[in-house]
């Protein structure tokens, strides 16, 4: 346990460190992900209201479509150098693979996110009534929704035939529900919580996190070994 | 528009006939694969 | 196909037309219900016998990761396709239903949502083993997939009732007339047994096929 600890954290440094090395990476998923905000702002016919009730969902889903992105380039090059297999031949423990990657997109997810925030407000003229220190707490969790089954999927079909077709195929069902949760609490936060049901939402949020974070350390093993 | 259903029979036949179609259409191409992988069993 | 599955195949199909006939002919009870309740003879049947599927699909994804024996990955291939069939036509009759009843083709109802975002979670699976070349990995890949899909199940259909709770109740349809029950049960006896059959067929397929991929 220790030592898949212990592996894990040096997973995660190898992706921080990957990271920051290929800023471009993170660099052109948030300009794909702003590209996907602008495009939206004309989908809702440049309309005040509907943008500003929209904002939340505009948010999220321009987040989700840029995750497939950076989701995909982060194994295209664990597969190109055979990385993975060579990893668990070393042997790193498969969970300490899965956690180190997924918290490695957790984090570009979540910066990727936070930077969107003030765009999102701009572009949608949706002030945060319900609170901007909500709505920055709110993304993180989302980021952890769309992460871990993404990692998990990433992995899967970075190594199949027509994976870029395949990952968007998988993940999007999948992350249904995170996204319902982080959409509701989002909007919230921009348009004001007169009942009192942040709480509520963020809780099932971080419950599917649970389950999706904990189904994944269990699953990676299956899918990297042999 | 809604509720008020004056003539039912064409969505019950709508309903029924889906049930047909995509049933009987999986049947059929279970059909057509098991003879295109000649047989699909051991006494074959 | 073996004679005996062609004869109970034919067996099946038989006694599946002639309960969809009982539906079509066993006179609904009191006036004031319409023919539409005949939706129900095949919609109610068709929802359970795509929830078990989909249950079946999950067995099988476990069954498979536990023990590595070729049986589990037929039924996990034969499970998902099935259920993808039951599960797109579940949806079709549903609206078909509601159209006339709620006066909308789909409502985000979270039994509705729950299965169609199943049958999308599977129709990603069956692309993912169209697009994986090898037995080992096709089979261990698409039975992590499926187990990941079936936990996010419960939360999507939580997420969706919480959310559709401000809008919407469904109407619930009364208590049931002896003769519909009747048409109710024979046609979840005639459907069950015909999944049981399309997923046995489609088992005895998966395996063929295996087998000539291996080159046995």
């Amino acid at each position: 346990m220790k030592e898949v600890v212990r592996q894990c954290s040096l997973v995660v440094r190898k992706e921080l460190l990957h990271l920051w090395r290929g800023k471009a990476r993170l660099v052109a998923t948030g300009a794909f992900a702003f590209a996907n905000l602008v495009v939206f702002s004309f989908a809702g016919g440049l309309h005040g209201e509907a943008m500003r009730t929209n904002a939340a969902g505009f948010l999220w889903v321009g987040i989700l479509l840029a995750s497939t992105l950076a989701l995909g380039e982060s194994f295209r090059v664990e597969v190109q150098n055979q990385a993975l297999e060579a990893m668990v031949l070393l042997p790193v423990h498969p969970a300490a693979i899965f956690y180190g990657k997924a918290i490695g997109n957790f984090v570009l997810l979540s910066l990727v996110g936070a930077v969107m925030v003030p765009c999102s407000i701009v572009l949608f003229d949706a002030v945060p009534v319900g609170g901007l220190g909500r709505l920055f707490l709110t993304i993180p969790f989302g980021a952890a929704a769309i992460s871990a089954p993404g990692t998990m999927h990433a992995a899967l079909s970075c190594r199949a035939r027509s994976r870029d077709v395949l990952l968007p195929l998988l993940l999007f069902p999948l992350v249904v529900p995170g996204l319902v949760a982080a959409v509701q609490a989002t909007q919230l936060c921009f348009l004001g919580d007169a009942m009192g049901e942040y709480g509520s939402w963020l809780t099932v949020l971080a419950a599917y996190c649970v389950v999706q974070w904990g189904l994944g350390g269990l699953l990676f093993s299956h899918i990297v070994e042999e | 528009m809604m509720g008020v259903v004056t003539e039912p029979w064409p969505f019950v036949w709508s309903a029924y006939g889906a049930t047909v179609v995509l049933i009987g259409g999986y049947l059929v191409s279970l059909w057509v694969r098991s003879r295109s992988t000649g047989g699909g069993d051991e006494q074959a | 196909m073996t004679l005996g599955m062609r004869v109970s195949g034919g067996v099946a199909v038989l006694l599946w037309v002639l309960g969809m006939a009982a539906g079509l002919t066993l006179a609904p009870p009191e006036e004031h219900m319409s023919d539409l309740v005949r939706i129900m003879f095949v919609h109610v049947p068709v929802a359970w016998a795509a929830m078990a599927t989909f249950t079946v699909a999950l067995v099988a994804s476990v069954g498979w990761l536990a023990t590595h024996r070729w049986g589990w990955d037929h039924l996990l291939d034969a499970s998902l396709e099935v259920g993808v069939l039951l599960g797109v036509l579940l949806s079709v009759q549903g609206s078909v239903w509601g159209y006339p009843t709620w006066g909308t083709w789909w409502t985000w109802d979270p039994r509705l949502t729950s299965v169609a975002v199943m049958v999308l979670s599977f129709l990603g699976i069956l692309a993912l083993r169209a697009f994986v070349d090898e037995p080992e990995k096709r089979a261990s890949w698409s039975a992590a997939a499926s187990i990941l899909a079936w936990g996010s199940v419960p939360f999507t259909y939580f997420c969706v009732k919480v959310m559709n709770s401000l809008h919407q109740k469904q109407t619930p349809w009364g208590a049931m007339h002896p003769d519909m029950l009747k048409a109710l049960l024979l046609n979840t006896a005639t459907i069950t047994l015909l999944t049981v059959w399309m997923l046995m067929a489609r088992y005895q397929l998966a395996r063929t096929e295996l087998r000539r991929e291996l080159g046995t």
